[in-house]
């Protein structure tokens, strides 16, 4: 591995393509960063469910459904423990990234 | 699922002039056993994939029908094995482009390989740039169960197990480029024609899914419980990205569930009039992992008939019937919705007098059939690849040669000829490689090859 660092490879790309980000895709990320600050918020008094996360942030539950899917994946939440219905409690990870 | 790279930098590099004896396009099941075969009999191959990883779709189900084995740690280990034999050369997140037929055993192939915007020489795999990655987007992976970034590695046994910048979704922030610890985010990469010659070419390139949504009456992308059985495959699987089994609408686990057969398959109103053969197997088999994983749920399977027609396939299904599967013999008309994310299945009711009747899940699965890979006949420039009249790859001698092609010094295998299962394409895997051995040998034996035109090595 090396140790001084190369050139920013994406500096050159951007100066010479001059090729600005999409803006649906900017578009979609800001949302993103949002979705995911609320959810943390909303599991910051405990954890919940995913019906629960949705009713807190006033999403909806398929939506929230996907996101807690796939940042339980990317170690951002973790499920805690199964409810009597069936679902699952999360909460936000610890050393979580 | 292949991912294209919209915004490009610089030209193509043009690369000199490879020799091979095999061309293997599709680095499915099939075509790694093809690979395989010919590599262990000392021919030199080029395996060439679209796909940023070989492994095609074995090694995203859960396990293998009747015998329950894993799939992935079956395709793993020989995904692994092809990568690393001597005699195979991978070239994956490439596209065969052109195939010309330059007389008998010589065929000029170009190839573009695009970019990955990671220098395969250096990533380790490591995923500090997917962590670091700030843009999140359906991964096509898991059919859209989860999300993935836009630096990302395909999948977790990916082979070659090397990160790539899908630039379609990119925001061009750096933050990969920031977290990689090796340096190797490269945006200045460029795609690359390759010109390759081979003696002999073997087409393994496999199905499509039947898209589903095309039946409105199902409900598949609107309803958020409807799944598809890919779906509950990577759901189901060793690598699944979820932490258990739930319903992708709120999260919930299931405890009555429907799968609907016959999904795009013998079905003329969708123009697939065919049978898709593996349906049947794969949903006995997902419905016997379910009654294993959640013993209290509840599974239902309504089908037309059931085709238990393989080695152990009708014990099998008596099996699934012997754990409390119910089987209800009728089609499903339609799907609806409920406030609580619950679904009405409307049916036929064929065993109790046809009559019309309907029950409540609260997920459905629907079993969808295999479509075939028509595209592949527009890459051949000289000569015509002929197909079935439903785009399957057609042998001229399809009771004696299946794996022969009207081109000769062409062969197929495994789904790139018509649907079938798991074991059936590792056999014409193995079949096509002795054709193309054969073939080689053969044009060998007339007309002595000259010596420009041998492989290296």
């Amino acid at each position: 591995m090396s140790t001084a660092r190369k050139r920013s490879t994406i500096a050159e790309f951007r100066k010479a393509t001059k090729v600005k980000p999409p803006e649906n895709v900017m578009r979609i990320m800001r949302e993103q960063a949002q979705v995911r600050g609320a959810i943390v918020k909303a599991l910051a008094s405990g954890p919940k469910t995913i019906p629960e996360i949705a009713q807190a942030t006033g999403m909806p539950v398929p939506k929230v459904a996907w996101y807690v899917l796939t940042f339980v994946k990317y170690k951002t939440l973790e499920p805690v423990e199964q409810t009597d219905e069936g679902y699952w409690r999360y909460k936000a990870a610890s050393g979580r990234r | 699922m292949s991912i294209r790279p919209k915004v490009l930098y610089g030209e193509p590099e043009e690369l000199p002039e490879e020799r091979y004896d095999v061309l293997v396009i599709g680095g499915g099941i099939a075509g790694m056993q093809a690979s395989l075969d010919l590599g262990n009999m000392g021919y030199k191959i080029l395996l060439v994939d679209k796909e940023p990883t070989i492994g095609g779709h074995m090694f995203k189900l859960s396990k293998t029908f009747p015998t329950m084995d894993c799939a992935s740690c079956i395709s793993t280990p020989r995904m692994a094995e092809v990568s690393h034999h001597p005699n195979v050369k991978l070239m994956t997140y490439s596209e065969v482009k052109e195939v010309w037929k330059d007389g008998e055993g010589n065929f000029r192939i170009r190839v573009f390989e695009k970019p990955r915007y990671v220098d395969p020489s250096t990533c380790t795999g490591c995923q500090e740039c997917e962590f670091a990655c700030p843009v999140i987007v359906s991964n096509e992976y898991d059919w859209g169960l989860s999300g993935r970034k836009a630096a990302f590695i395909p999948f977790d046994t990916a082979v070659p197990r090397i990160a790539m910048i899908d630039m379609d979704n990119c925001v061009f922030c750096g933050q990969c480029e920031r977290a990689c610890p090796a340096d190797s985010i490269d945006f200045l990469q460029r795609p690359k024609w390759h010109t390759i010659r081979v003696k002999t070419v073997i087409l393994a390139t496999g199905f499509h899914l039947f898209p589903i949504e095309k039946k409105l009456e199902y409900g598949f992308g609107k309803y958020a419980n409807v799944i598809t059985s890919m779906q509950m495959e990577r759901i189901l699987a060793p690598t699944t990205s979820w932490h258990a089994i739930v319903r992708p609408g709120d999260g919930k686990e299931p405890s009555n569930i429907a799968y609907v057969l016959c999904a795009g398959s013998r079905d003329r109103t969708l123009g697939n009039p065919y049978c898709s053969q593996v349906c049947c197997m794969y949903s006995i088999k997902q419905a016997q992992l379910i009654a294993g994983a959640l013993p209290l749920a509840d599974v239902t399977i309504y089908y037309m008939d059931i085709r238990a027609y393989g080695k152990r396939y009708e014990e099998f299904f008596q099996q699934a019937k012997d754990m409390g599967i119910r089987f209800i013999k009728g089609r499903v008309a339609k799907i609806e919705d409920m406030d609580n994310g619950d679904l009405m299945v409307y049916y036929e009711d064929i065993e109790n007098g046809g009559r019309l009747s309907k029950a409540q899940h609260d997920l459905v699965v629907l079993s969808i059939g295999l479509l075939s890979n028509p595209e592949i006949a527009g890459i051949f420039k000289n000569a015509e690849l002929k197909l079935d009249m439903m785009g399957w790859i057609a042998s001229p001698d399809e009771n004696v040669n299946p794996v022969r092609t009207s081109i000769p010094g062409i062969f197929a295998a495994g789904t790139a000829i018509g649907p079938k299962d798991i074991p059936d394409s590792v056999v014409e895997g193995s079949a096509a490689a002795m054709e193309a051995a054969a073939y080689i040998e053969k044009v060998r034996a007339v007309k002595p090859v000259p010596a420009e035109a041998r492989s290296e090595g």
